[in-house]
C-alpha cells in the first residue's frame, strides 16, 4: 500500500457524489466501505477503504450481517433487512469506453430471497438513469441471470457467488 | 481494494505469432485514445484525428482494411494485425491489474455515443455520431434482422500469456450475427460465428468472472464493415467494456 494509494482511499473514504454500503452485524456493530482499515504492506503504514470481499467474506463476518443499506448521495437510505435465508449482497458497475468517457453505472444492494432460483431484491442508486427516471431503483432478478431496468446498459448475467459470500 | 487501478485496451503492432501490445487508455479524448479505421495504406500515425482520411462508401458491402491505435492525437501505430477478417488471433485485448475484484463475467458492446441510447436497428442515420455504424442498415446488415456493422470476436479464457495465433472462428460477412443478446465463447476457444455490437441489442458476455485479484488478459477482434447502405459523415461510436466490482 503505497502513500499514493493510501491517499486514493482517504479520498475515495469521502466522495460526496457516490453511494456507499453499510451493514449492521448480529453484534450490533455498524460497517461501510466509507470506513478505512490499516494496513501494513512491504514496511509501509497505509490504508484502504473497508471491501466487502476482504473484510466481510473473508472474515465471515457475512454470515453475522442482520442489515445492509445503500446511503445515497442525495441523503435516502434503502435498507434491506438481512436472514440467514436470506443472505446480502453488494457490487457496483463501471463502463470504460473507447472514444468516450468512463463512469460508474449503479451501486447495488441486494438480498436473495430463494436460493434455488436466485431470486433477489435489490435497491440501486443509478448513476446514469434515462431521462425522467430516478436515481433510486428497487429491481428484482436473479443472482443466477441478473438483468437491466434499463436498456442502455449490459445485463450482467450471472453473479460471482465466491466474490459476494453467498453460499446458495 | 475491490475496483482496478488499471484496466486498459491493448492492440498488436507486431505479428500474430509474436504480438507486441500497445496500450490505450479509455476515455478518448481530443484525438487520444482512439481507434481509427482507414483504407489500405492511407493512415499515417502523425495524422490528427481531425484530418484522418475519409474513407469512401463502397459500392457493396466490405470490411475496412485497416486498423490504427492513437495514444495522442499525432501519435498513432497500425494494428499489424488487423486484418479485416478473422485470418488473426492476436489483434486486441483488455489488460487489467491484480488489484480488483470482477463481482460478475464483465460484458463488451458498442453504442452511438456515450449516452449509450438504445439502438434502432436499421435506422439510418440514426441520433448518434455512432449509430450508422451500430444501427446497420437494410439490407447492407440484414434484412429481417438487422445487425450493426462493428462485428467481434472473443476469447473465453482471461490468462497474461497470448492465444494461438491464428484463424478464429467462420469469416463474419456484414450480415453475420452470432445471436441476439448476450453471446459468451467456451473455454479456451473463440466464438465460432462471429457477434455484431449492438448496444444490448447484441453483445459479448466474457465466459467468467476472472479470478480475484489476479491480472490479466482478455483477448477481443473487432472488425469494421461498411456499405452503400451507411450514411455518411464523422462516425464515433463507443465501444463500450462493462464490468462489476464488489
Amino acid at each position: 500500500m503505497s502513500l499514493s494509494s493510501s491517499l486514493a482511499a482517504m479520498s475515495a473514504a469521502f466522495v460526496p457524489r457516490t453511494a456507499y454500503w453499510s451493514v449492521r452485524l448480529s453484534t450490533g456493530t455498524r460497517l461501510s466501505e466509507r470506513q478505512l482499515v490499516p494496513t501494513w504492506h512491504e514496511g509501509q503504514r497505509g490504508v484502504r477503504v473497508l471491501d466487502w470481499t476482504l473484510d466481510l467474506v473473508a472474515t465471515g463476518d457475512i454470515a453475522r450481517v442482520r442489515e445492509v443499506s445503500l446511503f445515497c448521495p442525495d441523503g435516502r437510505v434503502a435498507t434491506l433487512d438481512i436472514t440467514p435465508d436470506m443472505p446480502a449482497f453488494q457490487f457496483k458497475t463501471k463502463s470504460l469506453e473507447m472514444l468516450g468517457a468512463g463512469a460508474l453505472e449503479y451501486q447495488v444492494i441486494g438480498r436473495v430471497v430463494d436460493k434455488e432460483s436466485g431470486r433477489c431484491e435489490c435497491f440501486a442508486w443509478d448513476y446514469r438513469p434515462k431521462p425522467g427516471e430516478s436515481h433510486l431503483v428497487a429491481y428484482k432478478t436473479s443472482v443466477f441471470h441478473f438483468g437491466a431496468w434499463r436498456d442502455t446498459v449490459t445485463p450482467l448475467g450471472a453473479l460471482s457467488l465466491e466474490v459476494q459470500g453467498l453460499r446458495l | 481494494m475491490s475496483d482496478f487501478t488499471t484496466i486498459r485496451a491493448m492492440f498488436n503492432s507486431n505479428t500474430d505469432a509474436s504480438p507486441t501490445w500497445n496500450a490505450l487508455s479509455f476515455g478518448g479524448s481530443a484525438g487520444a485514445n482512439e481507434i481509427r479505421w482507414c483504407a489500405s495504406s492511407a493512415g499515417a500515425g502523425g495524422t490528427g484525428s481531425a484530418s484522418w482520411p475519409q474513407y469512401n462508401r463502397p459500392a457493396s458491402t466490405g470490411s475496412v482494411p485497416e486498423m490504427w491505435g492513437f495514444s495522442a492525437d499525432t501519435s498513432g501505430i497500425k494494428c499489424a494485425t488487423y486484418t479485416g477478417d478473422n485470418t488473426k488471433a492476436n489483434v486486441m485485448c483488455i489488460d487489467f491489474d491484480n488489484l480488483g475484484t470482477f463481482a460478475s463475467a464483465p460484458t463488451f458492446t458498442a453504442y452511438g455515443d456515450s449516452t449509450h441510447a438504445a439502438p434502432s436497428a436499421g435506422t439510418q442515420p440514426g441520433a448518434q455520431s455512432g449509430s450508422p455504424i451500430v444501427n446497420g442498415a437494410n439490407p447492407d446488415t440484414g434484412t429481417s434482422t438487422i445487425t450493426g456493422y462493428c462485428k467481434c470476436n472473443w476469447y473465453g479464457d482471461d490468462q497474461t500469456g497470448n492465444p494461438t495465433a491464428g484463424s478464429i472462428g467462420t469469416n463474419p460477412s456484414a450480415t453475420t450475427r452470432n445471436a441476439s443478446g448476450s453471446v459468451s465463447p467456451g473455454a479456451a476457444a473463440w466464438l465460432s460465428t462471429w457477434q455484431d455490437l449492438q448496444g444490448t441489442i447484441a453483445y459479448i458476455t466474457h465466459r467468467r468472472t476472472p479470478a480475484a485479484t489476479t491480472a490479466g488478459k482478455m483477448f477481443f477482434s473487432p472488425i469494421l464493415f461498411t456499405g452503400p447502405g451507411m450514411s455518411t459523415g464523422t462516425l464515433q461510436m463507443v465501444l463500450t467494456f462493462t464490468y462489476a466490482f464488489a
